[in-house]
């Protein structure tokens, strides 16, 4: 009796972590099921156009926003940066890469030696640090600029993160972000998901709630409603800052490892950035 | 809390606690709350889980303190433990009950 009280403990010790760590593969087609069967008109590559993949209306709009893209001197600028030289002579593509459209697909990634999330804003800022130039604020014009050029020039591309078998630290990463996303926080009480999961589709006043499922194709994003282009860090922030909470710096831990799992969630859907919003 | 926010604070804690003397009121029963409440604080925040307006509300406190304006900072710190206490109690329940609004 003794013996298989020990035996049970000690099988559910070692299932628990399990249980725990699911498969992201396994939590990516639950989260893909999940929105195809709210909104089973929507073809899956639709989802990477966010909110106008279920609001007509909205849709209409934007549409019409597209001939004139608010987003298109912010790719102009953008392209100048590519090619300018830095403080040594270098050029982005000298550390980037030499082709403009495979950049933006290679990030967000793991990195074992950084012990941490890459995203495309770390990779310039070294890019740029590494040739003698300041870094620059991740919320700065030619940041923006540059990411929307590189989002431009990878239209199409399929987003294709990698959680690979060999680098546990990219699974806690995965996990932390998720974790986070299903977090409640704030004075609010609310978590990433309870918007854009639970109410996905309903009104919070005049504006319907998006789904998570491509939310990071499309930026950066031209908003309307601020006159500018903001990164998805900047979306984070203001969304945590709307429950209340204190947010988080741009570029922290906590927005790169959500940009993990949220692009993670993505996989096989197109890069279109950058995009237009409200 | 960066630490010129931190130094803020404390030199207003400081006025506050000669202002609170001055004018004959508990400035250890001000010193404690606002200790407790900025030791909650840090709790939340270090497990990512800090509110929007306490940080703020405790600067308001010590301000507030150093004109002498005992009870107008009492209350406020009263808040900000409340808030803190709050958020605490939310990061400790979500350390579990985030896995139940995972999608299966």
């Amino acid at each position: 009796m003794q013996l298989g009280r020990t035996i049970v403990l000690g099988l559910a010790t070692l299932l628990v972590p399990t249980l725990a760590l699911a498969d992201p593969e396994e939590d990516r087609q639950a989260f893909v099921d999940y929105y195809q069967s709210k909104f089973p008109d929507v073809p899956f590559q639709e989802f990477a156009n966010g909110i106008y993949a279920i609001d007509e209306d909205a849709r209409s709009q934007w549409e019409s926003i597209e001939s004139f893209p608010p987003y298109e001197f912010a790719i102009e600028r953008g392209a100048e940066l590519w090619e300018a030289a830095l403080a040594d002579g270098s050029t982005f593509a000298d550390c980037l890469g030499g082709d403009a459209s495979e950049v933006r697909g290679r990030y967000p990634r793991y990195d074992e030696q950084e012990r941490g999330v890459v995203t495309l804003q770390l990779a310039i800022n070294a890019c740029r640090s590494a040739h003698g130039a300041e870094p620059w604020e991740y919320a700065s014009e030619e940041m923006i600029d540059l990411t929307a050029y590189l989002a431009f020039e990878a239209r199409g591309q399929a987003v294709d993160v990698q959680i690979p078998a060999d680098q546990p630290g990219a699974l806690a990463a995965y996990e932390a972000g998720k974790r986070f996303y299903y977090s409640k926080r704030g004075q609010l009480n609310f978590a990433c998901a309870d918007c854009h999961v639970t109410s996905v589709g309903l009104y919070v006043r005049a504006d319907r709630l998006g789904p998570s499922l491509g939310h990071p194709t499309h930026f950066p994003v031209y908003r309307s409603k601020l006159g500018g282009m903001i990164s998805l860090h900047q979306r984070f922030y203001g969304c945590v800052r709307d429950v209340r909470a204190k947010p988080f710096a741009l570029q922290s831990d906590e927005y790169r490892n959500l940009e993990f799992f949220l692009s993670y969630m993505a996989n096989g859907l197109e890069i279109n950035g950058p995009g237009a919003r409200k | 809390m960066g630490r010129a926010h931190a130094s803020r604070v404390l030199a207003a804690i400081c006025c506050a606690a000669l202002a609170l003397a001055a004018a004959g009121c508990k400035r250890s029963e001000f010193e404690q709350r606002f200790d407790e409440a900025e030791s909650l604080r840090q709790q939340a925040a270090a497990q990512g889980h800090e509110w929007i307006a306490t940080a703020g509300l405790l600067e308001q406190a010590a301000a507030l303190a150093a004109d002498g304006d005992a009870e107008g900072a009492l209350a406020l710190v009263e808040q900000a433990r409340f808030q803190s206490a709050a958020a605490l109690e939310q990061a400790e329940r979500e350390a579990a009950a985030w896995k139940g609004r995972v999608l299966k």
